[in-house]
């Protein structure tokens, strides 16, 4: 689904990611973590297209992510950043629909195909009571939401996310967590960001761990105390509660 | 909300329609047919006035609507950019130093306004880029800055002008429709329609833009390429505009927003609007201009400028107001 190759990248002289290599199947779930700083955005910048002066390669679905155009790389993959602002008025219906973007033709309205997709999503989301309120009027958690059902209207495969939890209240992260576990269900590849490990490393199949642009560990799912503490210079404990790993520091 | 598609679309006629009659002299339905000055006084001066007025109006407004999606920032228009007087000094300097070029069949002076208007608006984006912002700041700051650049030019022109030049010029540059014929609207007229079509079939893009460059990048837009395409547009249309009714201030700060606080994120309502309240709003400004003072007909320019100003500083407060 997506393979990665020796990236390397850099500003000035500087060196924020290098020699990162993974392979991710469809399906999966892969929680990338590591101090801030470690260059964990710059890789899902450039994984979802937003930066393209890297070498090295990125293949999604077999292809060369250098060789995609944008509207290829929309109908593939998602890219939900920590936050998005909206200076102008725009609808939620506006937001949604434009995941129909990448499917449009340059001068041409969106078709009845686009609107039916798009009304399956706005049922499955519960968001009918939404579609005409102000993006900025909403909360958070409803954000998240309305950002999330945008990407399944998009029909994308892949979902990257950049620290979706943060400024979300116990309620929105445990709705989130259920989204994301049903389209790890659905078969979608999801990666994400992040430093909460109470809530993700339960639900993930595969970690990364990044310090100093540089991979510490990649592959499947393990707790390994070295390991957490050499990317965070702070010790690690787990605890099973319900049949369920919860790590978290601990000193 | 067909209910107010409607009603402004009624008021805007029967103003359309009314305003041609009302003026210093006093003409009936009768006086319109035949050879007389009040026939004259009717189809030679204010029916292509009020055309020409209209069509400017709302060709201003529409760009600067356009203009605060692509820069997402609700003060960025042609004018407060700079964008509008970069035409007038191209045009004035070209006219002044005697250039003659014509392009695509185009008269020469419609080339400098444009020509002027992108080379300000690039400008204006390479500072942004540079500094790695498209911050208000930026933005209207870098506009500001040519703004004086692009008004000591024009006054250098005018100081080295001789005396008859430098009045029609500084006429020209409070913003005035007086000179209008039907030559000029016939030549507007297309552009102004293309533009207007342009604006309804590019919406669902401009409102994507108008959601973040990142937003739109993800949903599969060519941000870069699209910017420039509009921006190239854009500022062929202003271009062209100024040179005929020169730099006329503030309508495409005005009109957009009011439409916006209407109707919100209906951006087809939004660009309705705006076509229609900014061309209702300079037909009516000019008419003002042209009776609240007979018989001096103050530029029509003055006047928006006079409304616009504090206007744009309201925005500006309310919005740093917001901000803190």
């Amino acid at each position: 689904m997506i393979k990665i190759e020796n990236i390397c990248y850099g500003i000035n002289n500087k060196e924020i990611l290098s020699d990162i290599a993974t392979t991710l199947e469809k399906g999966d779930f892969c929680l990338v973590f590591g101090p801030n700083g470690a260059g964990k955005t710059t890789l899902l910048k450039i994984l979802s297209g937003l930066i393209t002066e890297f070498s090295g390669s990125v293949f999604i679905r077999g292809k060369d992510l250098k060789e995609l155009s944008r509207k290829e790389m929309a109908k593939i993959l998602s890219y939900q950043p920590q936050f998005e602002e909206f200076s102008l008025p725009i609808s939620i219906k506006e937001i949604l629909l434009s995941g129909r973007y990448p499917y449009k033709s340059f001068f041409k309205d969106y078709s009845k195909e686009d609107f039916r997709v798009y009304k399956n999503v706005v049922r499955q989301f519960n968001l009918k009571d939404f579609i005409n309120r102000n993006i900025n009027t909403l909360s958070g958690g409803e954000r998240k939401k309305v950002m999330l059902a945008s990407a399944i209207i998009q029909d994308v495969s892949i979902i990257l996310y950049d620290e979706p939890f943060t400024f979300l209240d116990p309620e929105a992260v445990s709705n989130l967590k259920k989204m994301m576990l049903k389209l790890q269900k659905e078969g979608k590849t999801q990666v994400v960001v992040s430093h909460n490990f109470e809530t993700l490393f339960p639900m993930v199949n595969k970690i990364m761990a990044i310090k100093h642009g540089r991979v510490v560990y990649s592959g499947e799912k393990k707790f390994d105390k070295e390991m957490l503490k050499t990317t965070y210079n702070t010790p690690f404990e787990r605890v099973t509660f319900k049949e369920k790993e919860i790590i978290f520091p601990y000193e | 909300m067909n209910k107010k598609y409607i009603l402004i679309s009624f008021f805007g006629l029967i103003v359309l329609l009314c305003l041609p009659f009302i003026g210093q002299v006093k003409l009936d339905i009768q006086s319109l047919f035949g050879d007389n000055t009040g026939s004259f006084i009717f189809w030679q001066l204010r029916v292509p006035v009020t055309l020409l007025a209209f069509i400017v109006g709302s060709t201003l407004s529409l760009a600067g609507l356009i203009f605060q999606n692509i820069f997402k920032n609700s003060l960025a228009t042609p004018y407060t950019l700079g964008v509008s007087s970069g035409a007038a000094a191209a045009t004035v300097l070209a006219i002044k130093m005697n250039i003659s070029l014509s392009f695509l069949g185009l008269n020469g002076i419609y080339v400098y306004g444009f020509v002027g208007a992108l080379l300000t608006i690039f400008l204006i984006i390479g500072i942004a880029k540079f500094v790695r912002s498209f911050s208000i700041y930026t933005l209207l700051m870098s506009g500001i800055a040519l703004n004086f650049f692009f008004s000591s030019c024009i006054l250098l022109v005018q100081y080295l002008a001789d005396y008859a030049q430098t009045a029609s010029v500084l006429r020209w540059l409070m913003g005035s429709l007086s000179v209008a014929g039907y030559s000029e609207i016939l030549f507007l007229l297309p552009l102004y329609l293309f533009f207007i079509a342009a604006t309804f079939l590019l919406r669902n893009d401009l409102i994507l833009l108008s959601a973040g460059d990142s937003f739109a990048h993800s949903k599969g837009m060519n941000v870069k390429k699209f910017r420039i395409f509009v921006l190239i547009i854009v500022s062929f249309i202003v271009g062209v505009t100024v040179t005929i009714a020169g730099p006329i201030g503030f309508v495409g700060l005005i009109v957009p927003h009011i439409s916006r606080l209407i109707f919100k994120d209906d951006f087809k309502a939004v660009i309705y609007f705006t076509i229609f309240i900014g061309g209702l709003l300079l037909v009516l400004t000019n008419f003002a201009a042209r009776n609240l003072m007979p018989p001096v007909e103050i530029p029509v320019g003055i006047i928006t400028s006079f409304i616009g100003a504090p206007f744009f500083l309201f925005i500006l407060i309310s919005k740093l107001k917001k901000q803190e």
